[in-house]
């Protein structure tokens, strides 16, 4: 048998219909108490995460329940189950309660609990269709007849059968010509609302049960050995069951069996809930489930451990029983910071925890290059070399932009604005690119310079035999077959021909300086990768922390001459 | 932006370097220059530069340049007028060694003459370059413009030294004189055989000057004539004496004045020219280490001593001598003592004032620290010195100065200069300024 309920309810007082699951965590044999744990998750990270957290809980809780001997649904008889319920109730807070009704008599064909009768019934009192509700709720009864509302119900039929007779009666009395059925105005649904699906589960199975109810709110607390009158035995009955139950206060007592302990528990019923326990026997205690969720899946988590030097609790997302009481809990997680919180279990309660974990303030930078060797300068400081056959080089540095200098002998510098992540690996690869060759233009710069050394010199040389030569013409000296008037002449156009070669010798060697056929280097950047382990960031900003671990990013490896692809 | 910036840069500097290094300043340099060199022809053989002489008329001048005594022939330089001579020899005919059977040994001082007579008339612009035969003819061998030679016969009692001194050249020490300007009056010595002779203008018969009977042995050493008022003022010097003997001749008619005796060496070199301004030529008469300035026209007055007396400045007075010359050095040159200062003398009116200038030679100068390359030295008619002329590529044993003449050329005189050491010869436009006035022949 399977007791997985939908719960259905006057529209004013229902919350949204929901599939409520028990949890079993790896403690087998704690009563598991899970309390509207979709509402929790949607109060603390929006609905539209729900439902991508619940998939893979939801997928956990099936195979959990798969295990169950008592309820085997299957993963789609579940899904549909839920489904189904969801559908109805939708459609019940909708006020369309004939096609609630519908969807709920169909969901009770598929699946035959009588949940779906209950609600068909109230849907159809809902329609003041007195018949079909006194049909769903004869059926109800007929399914379950120990129910602990059957009483409840009997009184709710009669209440619509006396209403019935009243309208017939009346009908009666009224003007023939009236053709068809008329709705008749039934007494409203006598209920606190929705009731909540209590599943009860103990390992081993078999061990009896009693359930009290509280009967008044200022009645003081289930005792154990005391007379408790103001509590009221509901039920007793051996595990496992499943109780639909009104909202209030329960005290719930598993008596000794076989060779374990007696234990017991407050529940306090809300509407519409399912409510799952489920106790281990051996350890004879009542625990509460420790639910933790993160944004980083697969965070450490650490239990009453600051100083980590126990196993790990678990990784989240993780739930567990623990013992009742505070708790200090440390989530880390690498490139996180860590982040310690402290929470409060109530026993057989869930307390549910989310932890949003914020990316550390450094990231590191993965270097290694196609070249024999590397420098590396970050911010102009230098921070080490990389050799080929080496791990990367690994730099630990502030987030946000750095300057990135990669240098090697007979390469051109490649130099990068790069944007290092917070709490990840920019892992990247410098495609190398040898330099231009400068032969050509040292050769015509040191041609130029001596060219344009003999255009000084001659023009010096020149100036000089001039100035002579003026002073020889002021003098009277001068004569035209003076040899220095042909040599200054020659030397003046050895000037200017050494100025004019050398000129143009260095623009060419400017050209050829400036000439770059040649691509620039590449910096190749890999895929951000998170850290695969905790680290505690540099010492200072700039300052690098060198790392042996390998580079594993796939990188394009063929080259081309003299440059990058 | 660099690359563009440093392009433009490149270019402005090259531009720049172009444009102040050009060469054509030193083109500028060669137009105009202040002294023009004339060298030999490429087919010339003989020495060069030791020897100047200039015929020159209204018209045009020409300068002939030869060696040294005894060696081959001459050149003949067209000066023209202006200030564009040429710098390439128009005749190279002048006193052959042999040619044909004419023969000619030159002489250490030619002389030229714008008219020349001979007996098939006058020729103008001829030199008197040698001692030689013309066509059976022997005496003074003679070339003209026209290419016309002749021989100026010369005293048959000196002819037969003359002669064999052309084969044993040191004996004969044949030298020439004319004045300058019109009428000129050629004079001959030998000092070997201490005899004077002359032509009248126009003429060419020699006529005797008698030798004095007290002259030194030398008598003929140095030969200048001079145009005076009452004729031409002839200067013949026996330097070994000392002695300097003047006769004035008119004509035929021949005054003989007188001597003045100076120190030793006293005339071994003369010249004339007029210096004072009086419109008279005078005398320059060089001395081992001074010169000095003789007026022509107190020269002219001396009484006659008659060719017996005794050598005596008498009755010069001291508007005799018109001033003195010292060898100065300067930051160009030096070596006074040494310098040969005297060793060639010309008087020329460089500035047109009227006043002669006079230039001596002082071939063994030594100029910018380079030995015997030679100077020229100028003073003005009152002795002061005015400047120091060379050339702006001194050559060290190149005997700037070697010899020394006047041309009239574009309305003033400049003064040609002969260089023995490296067989040249130079026009000096700027004689004797300081200032060269950047040239474009420092007008």
């Amino acid at each position: 048998m399977c007791d997985i309920i939908g719960t259905t309810g006057d529209a004013a007082q229902q919350q949204p219909k929901n599939i409520h699951l028990g949890l079993s965590g790896p403690h087998r044999g704690r009563i598991l108490f899970v309390k509207n744990m979709q509402r929790s998750l949607q109060g603390r990270i929006g609905a539209p995460n729900v439902r991508r957290l619940f998939l893979p809980l939801f997928f956990l809780v099936y195979l959990l329940l798969s295990q169950a001997a008592w309820c085997e649904p299957g993963e789609s008889g579940l899904e549909a189950i839920r489904s189904q319920m969801d559908q109805g109730q939708g459609l019940f807070l909708a006020k369309k309660y004939e096609e609630a009704a519908e969807v709920f008599e169909a969901g009770y064909q598929k699946h035959p609990y009588s949940a779906f009768l209950f609600n068909a019934g109230v849907c159809y009192q809902k329609l003041g269709r007195a018949d079909a509700a006194l049909d769903a709720f004869q059926r109800y009864l007929a399914k379950d007849p120990n129910a602990p509302d059957a009483a409840a119900v009997r009184e709710r039929m009669a209440g619509i059968s006396q209403a019935k007779s009243a309208a017939e009666a009346a009908e009666s009395e009224a003007e023939e010509g009236a053709e068809g059925p008329q709705a008749i105005d039934l007494p409203d649904d006598p209920g606190q609302g929705m009731k909540s699906l209590v599943i009860i589960e103990s390992e081993p199975p078999g061990a009896p049960v009693k359930v009290y109810r509280r009967r008044l709110d200022s009645a003081p607390e289930f005792v154990e050995g005391a007379t408790n009158d103001l509590w009221q035995l509901v039920t007793e009955r051996a595990t496992p069951l499943n109780l639909t139950l009104d909202v209030g206060r329960y005290h719930i007592v598993i008596e000794e069996f076989q060779e374990y302990n007696r234990t017991n528990s407050n529940l306090d019923v809300s509407p519409g809930h399912v409510h799952h326990f489920k106790a281990n026997l051996s350890q004879g205690e009542f625990t509460g489930l420790l639910e933790v969720t993160t944004n980083v899946v697969g965070a450490n988590l650490y239990l009453d451990d600051d100083g980590k030097k126990r196993t790990l609790w678990g990784k989240a997302p993780h739930g567990a029983l623990i013992s009742p009481g505070e708790h200090t809990l440390l989530v880390e997680a690498p490139g996180y910071k860590s982040v310690e919180h402290r929470v409060e279990v109530q026993m057989g309660d869930k307390e549910s925890v989310e932890i949003e974990l914020q990316r550390v303030e450094f990231g590191v930078l993965r270097l290694d290059a196609d070249v024999g060797e590397v420098t590396l300068s970050v911010d102009g400081k230098p921070v080490g070399a990389w050799r080929q056959g080496q791990d990367a080089i690994e730099v630990e540095l502030p987030a946000g932009s750095h300057d990135l200098l990669v240098s090697a002998k007979g390469y051109k510098d490649l130099r990068k604005l790069v944007t290092i992540p917070q709490g990840q690996i920019l892992p990247m690869r410098a495609r190398m690119v040898e330099k231009f060759p400068r032969g050509a233009a040292w050769t015509q710069a040191v041609l130029a310079a001596g060219f344009v050394g003999a255009g000084v010199y001659f023009g010096v040389e020149s100036n000089r035999l001039n100035r002579e030569l003026t002073e020889d013409r002021d003098a009277g000296y001068l004569h035209a077959e003076d040899p220095r008037i042909r040599r200054g002449f020659w030397y003046s156009i050895g000037a200017d021909s050494g100025f004019a070669v050398g000129g143009i010798l260095g623009i060419l060697s400017t050209y050829n300086f400036l000439r770059d056929p040649y691509p620039d280097p590449i910096l190749q950047l890999g895929k951000q990768r998170d850290f695969k382990r905790h680290r505690t960031g540099p010492e200072s900003p700039g300052r690098g922390a060198l790392s042996s671990r390998p580079f594993g990013l796939e990188f394009a490896t063929s080259r081309t001459h003299g440059g990058a692809k | 932006m660099k690359l563009y910036g440093g392009k433009y840069s490149s270019v402005l500097l090259l531009f720049g370097c172009v444009a102040g290094c050009s060469w054509n300043r030193f083109t500028e340099l060669k137009k105009d220059t202040p002294v023009v060199r004339l060298s030999p022809s490429d087919s010339y053989s003989g020495s060069f530069g030791v020897a100047l002489a200039v015929a020159e008329n209204s018209r045009r001048a020409e300068l002939y340049v030869a060696g040294k005594e005894y060696a081959e022939g001459g050149l003949v330089y067209s000066l023209g007028t202006d200030e564009d001579p040429q710098p390439n020899p128009t005749d190279e005919g002048h006193c052959p060694a042999r040619d044909g059977l004419d023969r000619c040994s030159a002489v250490e001082r030619p002389v030229g003459l714008d008219v020349a007579v001979s007996s098939a008339g006058e020729h103008e612009l001829c030199f008197v370059s040698g001692f030689g035969t013309v066509e059976g003819d022997e005496g003074l061998w003679t070339r003209c413009d026209d290419n016309f030679r002749f021989a100026y016969p010369v005293p048959a009692d000196v002819r037969a030294g003359l002669a064999q001194g052309a084969e044993d050249g040191p004996r004969r020490q044949l030298r020439l004189a004319a004045n300058r300007g019109a009428e000129q009056l050629l004079v001959a010595t030998t000092a070997a055989q201490a005899r004077a002779w002359f032509y009248p203008p126009l003429e060419n018969t020699p006529l005797d000057l008698a030798t004095p009977s007290e002259a030194g042995g030398d008598f003929g050493s140095a030969v200048a004539v001079a145009k005076v008022e009452g004729g031409h003022l002839v200067a013949i010097a026996a330097p070994l004496s000392g002695e300097v003997w003047f006769y004035l001749i008119n004509g035929d008619a021949v005054t003989e004045l007188g001597c003045i005796e100076g120190p030793e060496s006293f005339g071994h070199e003369l010249a004339s020219g007029e210096v004072d301004g009086d419109g008279e030529q005078d005398i320059v008469i060089a001395a081992e280490d001074e010169i000095t300035i003789y007026s022509g026209a107190a020269l002219a007055s001396l009484d006659a001593l008659g060719i017996a007396g005794t050598c005596q400045s008498v009755g010069l007075g001291e508007e005799g001598a018109i001033a003195e010359l010292a060898c100065q050095s300067t930051d160009e040159t030096s070596g006074c003592g040494a310098s040969a200062f005297g060793a060639s003398l010309t008087v020329a009116d460089v500035d047109d004032d009227g006043a002669g200038e006079i230039f001596v030679g002082a071939p063994r100068m030594a100029v910018r620290g380079l030995a015997r390359a030679g100077a020229v030295l100028a003073y003005d008619s009152d002795g002061d010195f005015l400047h120091v002329q060379i050339v702006s590529d001194p050559e060290e044993k190149a005997a700037f100065g070697t010899s020394l003449a006047t041309v009239r050329q574009g309305g003033r005189d400049i003064v040609a200069v002969g260089a023995e050491g490296e067989d040249g010869a130079y026009l000096l436009y700027c004689a004797g300024k300081s200032d060269g006035d950047g040239s474009s022949r420092c007008h």
